[in-house]
């Protein structure tokens, strides 16, 4: 299992991370979502021993990973670079990364490599962008190490790669509990490989949950309310719906239909607007994209505002 | 469980020296290409100057020029091996790429390794790829050296070769200390450029300040410094590369001819200092950078100084040196100094601009530079004021000194080559820190120390004959400290005494004997040591003359009988009491060296070849003729008589405030010398101290002022005959120049009788 206690990380006066909290149950494929630079590549290098934490706690297994070989020895990290591997050939790479990690299949190498068919002594440097990065995946993966942090790890991969690398990916996980973690801006390839997310802004953990559950917390509903006495449409605000409990992500109307998101799991979403008696009420389940976007713009991260629009 | 997994995890240590290796393995190869091209090549080399160097000797008419055939081959290899040096920091840069390469700072940082391990295994594995090939090169030479002495003579050479072993190790240590202070300049720096400019600027700085904060100490008036000591010290030898490439050289140049000579050699002790400091300084420059190893964290990466402090470092050194520089360039002051902080500014904000990236927050630049120039100031101000620190005070304690050597300037108190010698006889360390304080003493405290003031017409107080020393301490502690002063004679006496009556001046006197007389005979062999004489058990030609250098006799010994001569003179100085070497008589010379009467064993070995020295005689005293003014009275122009010393100096030009310790001014008066008028002017000059007559050189000082009639008489011959090369702290009643000899006359009844009836007759 891997925890972060009240971790906090600054770069010089700079906090990347304040203060996160975070668990991640052995066998999980962890989704890590957040803005630019929220703090995902940062909590990737701790769990993989690069960095220091200034304080907290960085944990695998109850050990903690800076500086600690037994730890890091189950790690194995994938940044969001493919320079580094310029000068080595697939082979001299593969000797390279087998000599510190004792559970190296030459089997397991030999198989995902005739899958994706990498030359073995051809330097690395003459790869593409996505050969490289396949290289690094299934030294990754031959390496059998409990936790893969992957960093932006479907840069530069066709769409073709992309399903033969996920494949690779999940045959790990069903096959030898592997837990993964995935940094992405990518959602829709985190919803895929995934089952749980945490959402980072300005080195806070928004929220962390399972992704099935979450998509059941947030909904976007459209709503079309019975007109007034006087023939004028129905006039609510977003306070009148916060104030039956309901937290409001966005609001917005237009003529007599609004469309809110909120949170809140669906019985409590009909509950709370049940009193105004809704002509039409229509739930949809949200995207991971959209729960992104909307949870973001709660916290000020809003591409309006940014933009200056 | 915990068992394996401690081994397993251990076992990455080696797993990452392997890797590392592998990784440079296109570094070992060029260095192995390199060395193979450097000591192979010099040895092969030196087989065929060997070899064609027999040639010549057994047949005169064979003739090769050598050094047209061998020279190239010399730059290519010594080409070859500078650049192997270099490669140092090269290899340095290469294994610590990941600290300021940001692109694969993850990739190593995420290996799972403890930091300490990383950073061993890189060193190591650094520092195998630099030093391996020279192993397997100083092999190979060895091999080709042995395979070369089954064909031609090369006992020369293997005569040398511990020497030269020795030098290889100084080379060893340097590198290392290259390569340790390259991976120690790495550590501050997360760019490439940085890193480059950081070890060229370690290298240079440390030698560099060492160097001007010396000479500001030893230039800032201080009162018997001596600004080349520094190069002795390890201090400076043995803290940086450059540092350590001076002593091998002096070891070269300077340790191995000393070694081979036999003459008492401090290098061999200097040496195990030397390396004994420089171990602990390399030792020191890993595990300070161990520590910023482990300090630094894996983001600084892409910084251009991840500590700050480093980059004020090196500003705060080159502006030091460039200004001190300047101001003890000896031009005006004020304007050096101005022209330093120009200079220093420009060169200031440059870096600045470039360590910032541009100009982020560059108000505090001048605010940065502000600071170093006062505090440079203000360092060279303390300096000044403290008189160099107090440094020009210190002597060190007898206790805390292994051996000195004592260097007189005029060769009447010592031959030069006792300069040489490095006494360990802590009676003669004690005489010498006893003088060295004695100088300070009288420099600090000058109006504590009266002198004798003798006024009469027209001339200066404080008559002295002095003498200009300097001083070498190896310490205890591995520090080389050089002084030099100017003192008078007389303060001399105890160390003349000492030194003459010690047993290594015994050995190195017996041995010069010895070795003199070994060169002298036919064979045509040149031996530099008394150990050569004795292995090659070769005999030699004694000379042996009165003390004018005349009456040469000479007698050839075997060997054997040069050993019992050999044996006899040393024993004899090792008896001498410091009475004996005052009062006593001279019987004879051998060369340089005096028999005196009392020198029992070297008499004897001389009683049983029959060899004797007669008195003086007027026939030792040639080219004469008849006076001008009666030619009745046979005259003679190689005889001065002196009865007044000519030259003399004050003590206060050495002694007081504003001297120069360094002072070696002589007045000259013209007016008192070879009159019976001046019998008793001599007392004007306090007590003179000289052991030793300068056969070569006394001629050339005194031979334009000789006078053309100097009547020789029988008194004159007697006066010959009772004066002595040897006065200690006596003020003679006359000095005679004779020949190219230097002898005083001591004041004794007898003396100023015979003086008076040399004058006036009877």
């Amino acid at each position: 299992m891997i925890e972060l206690k009240n971790t906090v990380k600054k770069f010089d006066s700079y906090t990347a991370l304040n203060g996160v909290d975070l668990k991640i149950e052995k066998g999980t494929a962890f989704g890590l979502l957040g803005s630019n630079g929220a703090g995902k590549s940062t909590i990737l290098r701790l769990l993989s021993g690069i960095y220091k934490q200034e304080s907290g706690e960085v944990l695998i297994d109850g050990q903690p990973v800076y500086d600690n070989i037994a730890a890091k020895q189950k790690v194995f990290f994938i940044n969001d670079e493919t320079v580094q591997f310029g000068s080595f050939t697939l082979k001299g790479l593969k000797n390279y990364y087998k000599t510190y990690y004792p559970n190296f299949s030459e089997e397991l190498f030999e198989s995902l490599r005739k899958r994706i068919n990498l030359p073995l002594n051809k330097k690395i440097n003459t790869f593409s962008k996505g050969m490289k990065r396949q290289a690094i995946v299934i030294i990754a993966l031959a390496c059998r190490t409990d936790y893969l942090l992957l960093d932006e790890a479907f840069d530069g991969l066709d769409p073709t790669m992309r399903i033969i690398v996920k494949k690779m990916l999940v045959d790990a996980m069903l096959d030898r509990q592997l837990t993964t973690i995935i940094s992405s801006h990518n959602l829709k390839e985190i919803n895929e490989v995934c089952d749980t997310a945490a959402l980072l802004h300005n080195g806070k953990i928004v929220f962390s949950r399972e992704i099935d559950s979450l998509k059941g917390e947030v909904h976007k509903i459209q709503a079309v309310f019975p007109q007034n006495a006087d023939g004028s449409p129905a006039d609510f605000t977003q306070e009148d719906f916060a104030s039956t409990g309901l937290k409001i992500l966005h609001f917005e109307r237009s003529q007599s239909i609004y469309y809110i998101i909120a949170k809140g799991d669906e019985d409590t979403v009909r509950a709370a607007f049940a009193p105004k008696e809704p002509l039409l009420l229509e739930m949809i389940p949200l995207t991971l994209e959209e729960i992104f976007i909307y949870e973001l713009e709660v916290l000020g991260y809003d591409s309006n505002d940014i933009s200056g629009n | 469980m915990t068992a394996t997994t401690s081994a397993a995890t251990k076992s990455f240590f080696g797993k990452r020296f392997l890797t590392d290796l592998l990784e440079n393995k296109k570094l070992l190869i060029i260095n192995s290409l390199l060395e193979l091209l450097g000591l192979p090549v010099v040895s092969i080399l030196a087989i065929v100057a060997m070899y064609i160097d027999k040639l010549t000797e057994n047949d005169p008419d064979f003739y090769i020029d050598l050094y047209v055939i061998i020279i190239p081959f010399i730059f290519i290899a010594v080409g070859t091996i500078i650049i192997s040096i270099l490669l140092g920091f090269v290899i340095a840069l290469f294994h610590f790429n990941y600290l300021y390469r940001k692109s694969i700072v993850d990739m190593h940082y995420s290996l799972p390794l403890s930091n300490t391990q990383r950073y061993f295994a890189d060193y190591l594995s650094g520092l195998s790829i630099y030093l391996v090939p020279v192993f397997i090169a100083v092999i190979l030479s060895a091999v080709i050296l042995a395979i070369g002495s089954v064909f031609v003579d090369m006992s020369e050479f293997w005569e040398v070769a511990p020497y030269i072993f020795k030098a290889g190790l100084v080379v060893i240590v340097g590198m290392i200390m290259l390569y340790t202070i390259s991976v120690f300049s790495i550590m501050f720096c997360g760019s490439t450029f940085e890193a480059i400019f950081s070890i060229i600027a370690v290298n240079t700085l440390i030698p560099a300040t060492i160097t001007c904060v010396w000479f500001a100490i030893s230039t800032t008036s201080s009162y018997g410094m001596v600004g080349e000591s520094i190069f002795y010290s390890p201090v400076f030898t043995a803290t940086s590369p450059f540092g350590a490439m001076v002593f091998f050289f002096m070891y070269l140049f300077d340790g191995i001819d000393r070694s081979m000579d036999g003459i008492n050699n401090y290098y061999d002790s200097m040496l195990i200092r030397w390396m004994i400091v420089a171990v602990i300084m390399t030792a020191l420059y890993l595990a300070v950078s161990f520590l910023l190893y482990k300090r630094r964290k894996a983001e600084s990466v892409s910084k251009p100084y991840v500590y700050k402090a480093f980059f004020y470092a090196i500003g705060t050194a080159s502006v030091y040196c460039i200004i001190s520089l300047l101001i003890s360039s000896g031009i005006n002051i004020i304007s050096s100094a101005i022209a330093g902080v120009i200079i220093c500014g420009i060169g200031w904000f440059i870096m600045e601009i470039i360590a910032r990236r541009g100009f982020r927050r560059f108000w505090t630049a001048p605010i940065g530079f502000a600071a170093v120039v006062c505090s440079v100031f203000l360092v060279c101000g303390i300096c000044k004021v403290t008189d160099g620190f107090g440094a020009p005070r210190h002597v060190p304690a007898a206790i805390s000194v292994e051996s000195v050597s004592i260097n007189v300037d005029d060769t009447s108190i010592f031959p030069y080559s006792v300069a040489e010698i490095n006494f360990r006889d802590r009676d003669v360390i004690k005489a010498v820190t006893s003088l060295n304080k004695d100088a300070v003493d009288r420099h600090f405290h000058f109006d504590d120390y009266t002198y004798n003031e003798i006024g009469t017409i027209n001339r200066d107080k404080d008559r002295y004959d002095h003498q200009h020393i300097e001083i070498t301490y190896q310490t205890i502690y591995g520090s080389t400290v050089k002084r030099e002063y100017s003192v008078m004679s007389f303060m001399l006496s105890d160390v003349v005494q000492t030194v003459l009556c010690s047993d290594e001046y015994a050995k190195y006197a017996a041995d010069g004997i010895a070795v003199d007389a070994a060169n002298a005979s036919s064979s045509g062999k040149y031996y530099s040591s008394y150990s050569s004489v004795k292995k090659g058990k070769v005999g030699g030609k004694i000379t042996i003359s009165n003390k004018l250098g005349q009456s040469e006799s000479s007698v050839s010994l075997g060997s054997e009988s040069l050993a019992k001569l050999h044996d006899a003179y040393m024993k004899d100085i090792q008896n001498m009491t410091p009475e004996q070497l005052r009062d006593g008589n001279i019987y004879c010379m051998f060369g340089q060296y005096w028999v005196l009467d009392s020198f029992e064993n070297t008499l004897e070995v001389l009683a049983e070849r029959d060899l004797s020295v007669d008195m003086i005689e007027r026939s030792d005293i040639s080219s004469g003729g008849y006076s001008s003014n009666n030619k009745d009275i046979w005259t003679t122009s190689e005889i001065e008589i002196i009865n007044s010393p000519r030259f003399y100096s004050r003590p206060k030009d050495f002694f007081g405030k504003d001297s120069k310790s360094s002072y070696s001014r002589y007045y000259y008066d013209s007016g008192y010398y070879g009159s019976g008028d001046d019998l008793d002017k001599y007392s004007e000059l306090d007590g003179i101290t000289s052991a030793f007559s300068d056969n070569s050189n006394s001629g050339y000082y005194y031979g334009d002022d000789m006078e053309s009639e100097v009547i020789v008489n029988d008194a004159l011959l007697m006066l010959l005959n009772n004066a002595t090369p040897i006065i200690i702290n006596e003020k003679p009643v006359a000095i005679i120049h004779c020949k190219n000899a230097t002898l005083y006359v001591r004041d004794t009844a007898e003396n100023k009788a015979l003086l008076k009836k040399h004058y006036y007759g009877d």
